[in-house]
């Protein structure tokens, strides 16, 4: 019959609009992520030492597709360098998320943070520096790292 | 009780038009009460298309697996309030070497016989604006009006692109108005007469879609193709090449084609209501729901179809509209026109 | 279809946008809803009808080839990732095939299955996004668009749980993958391949027999099998033309060769036989995901690598059977970090060389219909 067609995606249609529609009300629902999902880059707090695990040796920097991590290393009192970052300057603003920092480092101090709501009002507040990536280390934050692979491992 | 609610606008008209009689010089007093009239049709119409333009969207957005605007006031119901206050706020823009007198008159000219429209339809018993003993020609007349509006429109823009758009919707529309008229008439030849009020009085007995489907279908089809909808609706597809005659119109001007094409699908849902569907006449059973409350559930389920019919086919290209309306839909309506002239003079012929 | 006479320099400024003969000349520009991206087409209508058409790209050119020379290799795979970035696990994959052509790296077979899997569940997923469109271009008012989109967010779901991203994975590596798989991919997996097939029933249902969408796709843009080869086109576009050449059977890489599967075929080339063939591909997809998960083994995930990665000195070229056509990579090592040359063959790029010849004596709704039915991605025809 002419027509049967158009009657059958007319049929499909009236269907679904009896259906519980399938998106989801943000910001009231939110969808869980994933464990090992890739966000923002943080850097780890190391709870037992109390400080961070960057030991500032610039693996990250290096591994880093559009070069955005630059770090400067601290001194100590008689002026020579320590095995620990200054500044770390990340650009959120131009990172692409692809995680190659995270793997790079070797001392797991770099992981992403599962946060969705980066937007920011200016250039200024996006610019990180170390106190702004702080995280701290607890046990949820532990397996986000252990099943990446960086090369070589 | 049930006949109270069901003359409730009666009631109340005459209350009020005997009470201004009582003081004012006649003449006055009938110019209130037709002022009444037209002040309540307008306001149905208003709550109408708002109510039209969101459940376009509410509709459309659910038959997609999706919610639909639902965060301005309960369901969603404020966001044609919305919708109007953001459109009222946009910078209005007219190009430079556009004609300023026809890019200004080209909307009224689309919107004002679409509103004009609502004066002859029934909306309940003895709620009409005026009854005129040639309401549905009326109709028609008015019905071929927007499309100088469409061209006008097109051509004020001083846009290549709109002035091709205003031709096509206006070929489009030309076109689709014979196969209306023809579907029309084949009803009036059962009726008799043109009032838009004996139609639905004569149809007391039995509705029209039963006696002609084949009618109701093309009117159906017609409609939407008149209206710009989909699947015609080529003139305002945003996905084609040439985006519209209307392609040059921001904010309020904007609104009133937007408005008028809602109001014209609900015209042409009204008019299929009236002529096809009985009007403000109940179904036997159900007679406690007032005739105003029917008209609307049904001319409403009309209008819901067409959503249903813009959520699930695609669009014709030019050429096959044209083809399939002087193929298709021309030859069709001008047979049943004939075989229901044949029917009628031969029941009249043997029945008297 | 016309005869074609080429322009003696073929460039925009020798296109008048007012000409004498009466034609009118428009700019299907680079904003627009329709041009799955930013894509310039410059068009000659006589009426209805057009009568030349010429294609204007490079408004995504980002360079990536010559950014590729400045990176090391491991650096160059979220450059493969953005090329098209609907099926990024395909792109890495013709990287990594590359990759490990030209520094002789074996792959674990763990690898090589799950890098299966995951190519053929973005075949669908981009095919789904490819359906979708050409349905919005055709007229239906994104019904199909948002039903195709809600698979494919299951889809998309699967990768974020094995990756972390949902478009631009970096995934699929030259040794192997970079994560294994979680635990909970597998259940959700199965669950998938037991909605899928009913899904695709529905695309049918509502697009497929519908008498307005085969008016507007049958024997329109037709594509004769002799002159798709001649312009050297491959992908769906190909195999709808009636030609029966898929890189999986022709010259299998990875583990292909252990897969039963068909290769739908078009009979005539219109973009009706193009949207059949995808429809198609997807099931067989289905198909080959089923098998690969029966039997997906154990063990690594990735080859051992040393820690600065130099290849030796030399060539190689990979390619791939990606959604859109041949992915291949082209790359020319010096024995340092980085690639001296890094060439990349863009399925889409090649096929709307066939562009031209396709539109001229269509309508210009057919036309933007024709575009569509290419599937094209404008950041794999930029670079």
């Amino acid at each position: 019959m002419f027509g049967s067609g158009m009657l059958k995606g007319l049929a499909t249609t009236l269907e679904h609009g009896f259906r519980r529609p399938v998106t989801v009300q943000y910001p009231e629902e939110v969808l869980p992520l994933p464990l090992g999902y890739r966000g923002r880059v943080t850097l780890v707090w190391d709870l037992e030492k109390d400080r961070y695990r960057c030991t500032a040796c610039g693996l990250c920097a290096k591994a880093c597709p559009v070069s955005i991590i630059q770090i400067t290393r601290a001194k100590d009192e008689k002026g020579k360098p320590m095995p620990y970052p200054e500044t770390f300057e990340y650009n959120l603003l131009e990172c692409i998320v692809c995680g190659m920092c995270v793997e790079a480092c070797p001392f797991d101090a770099l992981t992403m943070a599962p946060e969705r709501e980066l937007a920011v009002r200016s250039r200024v507040q996006a610019d990180q520096d170390r106190e702004g990536m702080r995280i701290d280390a607890t046990p949820k934050t532990e397996p986000q790292r252990i099943r990446t692979h960086g090369l070589g491992q | 009780m049930i006949d109270t609610i069901n003359n409730i606008f009666g009631i109340v008209n005459k209350a009020i038009g005997d009470f201004v009689a009582g003081f004012l010089p006649a003449w006055v007093a009938a110019a209130i009460m037709a002022l009444i009239a037209i002040v309540a049709a307008l306001v149905f119409l208003i709550v109408v298309v708002m109510l039209e333009t969101y459940l376009e969207r509410r509709v459309l957005a659910r038959m997609q697996d999706r919610w639909g605007p639902n965060r301005v006031g309960p369901w969603g119901l404020m966001q044609p309030i919305a919708d109007v206050l953001k459109l009222l706020m946009k910078e209005d823009i007219r190009p430079l070497v556009a004609d300023k007198w026809v890019f200004f008159l080209a909307p009224c000219i689309v919107l004002v016989p679409s509103v004009l429209a609502y004066a002859v339809i029934p909306f309940g018993r003895g709620m009409q604006v005026a009854d005129i003993n040639i309401g549905l020609l009326f109709l028609l007349a008015l019905g071929s009006i927007p499309t100088i509006g469409v061209v006008l429109a097109g051509w004020g823009s001083a846009n290549k692109y709109s002035v091709l758009g205003g031709m096509r919707a206006a070929a489009q529309m030309i076109s689709f108005e014979i196969p209306l008229l023809l579907s029309l008439i084949s009803p009036i030849l059962i009726v008799g007469s043109l009032s838009m009020v004996d139609i639905v009085k004569s149809q007391s007995n039995i509705w029209y879609i039963v006696v002609q489907p084949v009618a109701f279908l093309i009117y159906y089809i017609s409609g939407l193709a008149e209206g710009n909808r989909s699947p015609f609706d080529i003139p305002e597809a945003e996905s084609e090449l040439i985006a519209g005659y209307h392609i040059e119109y921001s904010g309020i001007r904007w609104a009133l084609f937007f408005l008028a094409e809602y109001m014209n699908a609900f015209t042409v849902a009204a008019i299929a209501t009236t002529v096809f569907l009985g009007g403000w006449q109940p179904l036997p059973f159900l007679s406690f729901i007032p005739g105003y409350l029917w008209f609307t559930i049904k001319a409403g389920l009309l209008f819901i179809s067409m959503i249903w019919v813009h959520a699930s086919l695609p669009r014709l290209r030019v050429d096959q509209l044209m083809a399939f309306n002087w193929k298709v839909l021309v030859p069709v309506s001008l047979a049943n026109l004939v075989l229901t002239g044949l029917g009628v003079s031969l029941w009249q012929y043997f029945v008297g | 279809m016309a005869e074609i006479t080429l322009h003696k320099e073929q460039t925009i400024s020798t296109f008048p946008m007012d000409t004498e003969d009466g034609t009118l000349v428009v700019n299907f520009g680079p904003q627009h809803p329709s041009t799955h991206g930013v894509f310039r087409l410059v068009l000659k209508l006589d009426g209805e009808t057009v009568v030349d058409a010429v294609p204007v790209m490079g408004y995504l050119h980002r360079s990536v080839e010559k950014l590729s020379e400045s990176r090391n290799y491991l650096q160059n795979v979220p450059f493969s990732d953005r090329l098209d970035y609907l099926a990024a696990m395909c792109n890495n994959m013709a990287y990594a095939v590359a990759v490990e052509r030209l520094a002789n790296i074996e792959v674990p077979e763990r690898a090589e299955y799950i890098r299966v899997i995951m190519f053929e569940l973005n075949r669908i997923a981009s095919h789904l996004m490819a359906v979708g469109s050409f349905a919005n271009d055709v007229g239906f008012y994104y019904t199909p668009f948002i039903y195709c989109f809600r698979d494919r967010e299951d889809i998309l779901d699967l990768f974020e749980m094995v990756s972390g991203q949902r478009l631009t994975y970096s995934y699929i590596r030259f040794g192997g993958v970079s994560r294994d798989l979680p635990d909970e991919f597998i259940p959700a997996l199965r669950k998938f391949l037991d909605k899928m097939p009913r899904q695709i029933d529905e695309y049918e249902r509502v697009l497929d027999t519908n008498e307005i969408f085969l008016a507007r796709t049958k024997n329109v843009g037709v594509l004769p099998p002799a002159m798709a080869i001649d312009y050297s086109v491959t992908g769906p576009v190909l195999r709808a033309s009636g030609v029966p050449y898929d890189l999986r059977k022709v010259a299998p890489y990875s583990v292909y060769d252990r897969f039963d599967f068909d290769v739908p075929l078009g009979k005539v080339g219109d973009i009706y036989d193009r949207y059949m063939v995808r429809i198609k591909e997807m099931r067989e997809s289905l198909k080959i995901v089923q098998q690969a998960l029966d039997q997906l083994p154990g063990g690594d995930v990735r080859a051992k690598l040393p820690k600065v990665f130099k290849p030796p000195k030399g060539d190689a070229y990979g390619q791939v059977e990606n959604p859109k056509g041949v992915l291949g990579y082209y790359l020319v090592s010096e024995g340092g970090v980085e690639p001296y040359r890094c060439k990349i063959r863009a399925p889409s790029f090649i096929n709307l060389g066939v562009l031209r010849p396709l539109l001229i004596g269509y309508k210009i709704a057919d036309a933007i219909v024709i575009f569509g039915s290419f599937d094209v991605v404008l950041g794999e025809v930029d670079r």
